[in-house]
């Protein structure tokens, strides 16, 4: 198995000019080169835009969090074009929206809020990996099939009675910003028929 | 009429909504059984970039003409909103507050700022421009962007 199997892989947005674009870089290089090193792995958006194989076959057997600059969300659309999995998709905009004093400023270097930014949804990346990491008994790195095997298992009946999952799921479906789901993706999958943000909603709230 | 008046200049395309009149900011105001409703237009959202944050006067405040409504800051700029008309706030848009966005994604929708009470409607109307004017300073506007890109 490749070293890159092992490793969530983290897909910044690669617009250039943009300061919103170059904190999601700066994140992408926290994460990866001081946070968790040993779990992440950072694929340049270029790359896959470029259909690069290897950049494209690392990010197709690999948990992807992609970090977007912009409401195009370009990092999103072509891991998933890659084949991709996103467990996470992160809106620099919606974080900042979280923190009003953080404004970004400066393209080829940022201001001191906009590192402070960057390193508030580096955190937040690095949150997701360990999380990610912990659905995986006895694997610190999730590969992408071990990931939803294990995800399939957390959302047995028998785990979460169905009566409250269905009002779980309707309850975030509502609000879904109170529980860190972008309302976007929770329409997508409804338009789509695509169950499985609500599966990821069923675990947010398996503690319901 | 149609519902919108459209210009496309270089890649992007703005629309003008009928049935409004505009500032030449970009504030357009639509009568509605004796109160006014505001909201930004497609090409000054467009303009001002993705919203982060919507601050409207509060239900209650008065404002005069020109005076401003509302504050917007997006991803490029922190832009002043000034009130088409004189008159009373009496509803603001609950939904800003949650999802400023909708601004970007339904201008002349879901996006509304304000429904105003006017005290003089009849002369400030007159002072706004109508659809095929407002579309005309879109384009001498976006062609002088363009120009300068």
């Amino acid at each position: 198995m490749s070293k890159a199997k092992t490793k969530v892989v983290i897909v910044p947005c690669s617009g250039i000019g943009k300061p919103y674009g170059t904190v999601s870089r700066e994140a992408a290089y926290i994460v990866t080169e001081e946070l968790r090193p040993d779990r992440t792995q950072l694929v340049p958006l270029s790359l896959l835009v470029l259909g690069d194989p290897q950049a494209r076959t690392t990010v197709a057997e690999s948990v992807a969090v992609t970090i977007d600059g912009c409401k195009l969300a370009c990092s999103t659309k072509m891991v998933k074009e890659s084949g991709g999995t996103v467990s996470k998709d992160i809106a620099v905009l919606d974080v900042f929206r979280r923190h009003r004093d953080l404004k970004p400023l400066g393209i080829a270097e940022l201001n001191p809020e906009g590192l402070k930014l960057a390193r508030v949804i580096a955190e937040e990346i690095a949150r997701q990996v360990d999380d990610l990491a912990a659905r995986v008994p006895g694997s610190s790195t999730p590969r992408k099939e071990e990931f939803f095997s294990h995800k399939e298992r957390a959302i047995e009946p028998s785990d979460i009675p169905s009566e409250a999952t269905e009002r779980a799921v309707k309850t975030v479906t509502e609000s879904p910003e109170d529980f860190g789901v972008r309302k976007t993706n929770v329409l997508q999958c409804e338009e789509s028929g695509v169950t499985r943000i609500k599966d990821e909603i069923r675990i947010l709230v398996s503690g319901w | 009429m149609p519902e919108f008046l459209e210009v496309a200049i270089d890649k992007f395309t703005f629309k003008v909504a009928s049935e409004r009149l505009y500032t030449e900011e970009g504030i357009w105001a639509k009568l509605e059984v004796g109160r006014v409703r505001v909201g930004l237009s497609d090409f000054l959202q467009q303009r001002s970039g993705d919203v982060a944050f919507v601050e409207v006067k509060p239900v209650g405040a008065c404002v005069k003409a020109g005076e401003e409504i509302a504050t917007i800051e997006t991803v490029k700029v922190n832009v002043s909103l000034g009130s088409p008309m004189a008159g009373r706030v009496a509803e603001t848009n609950p939904v800003l507050q949650s999802a400023p966005e909708t601004i970007n994604g339904d201008p002349y929708g879901g996006g509304w700022l304000a429904i105003i009470e006017a005290s003089n409607w009849p002369a400030d109307q007159r002072r706004l421009l109508t659809p095929e004017a407002y579309l005309n300073a879109v384009k001498r506007l976006a062609g002088e962007e363009a120009s300068r890109a």
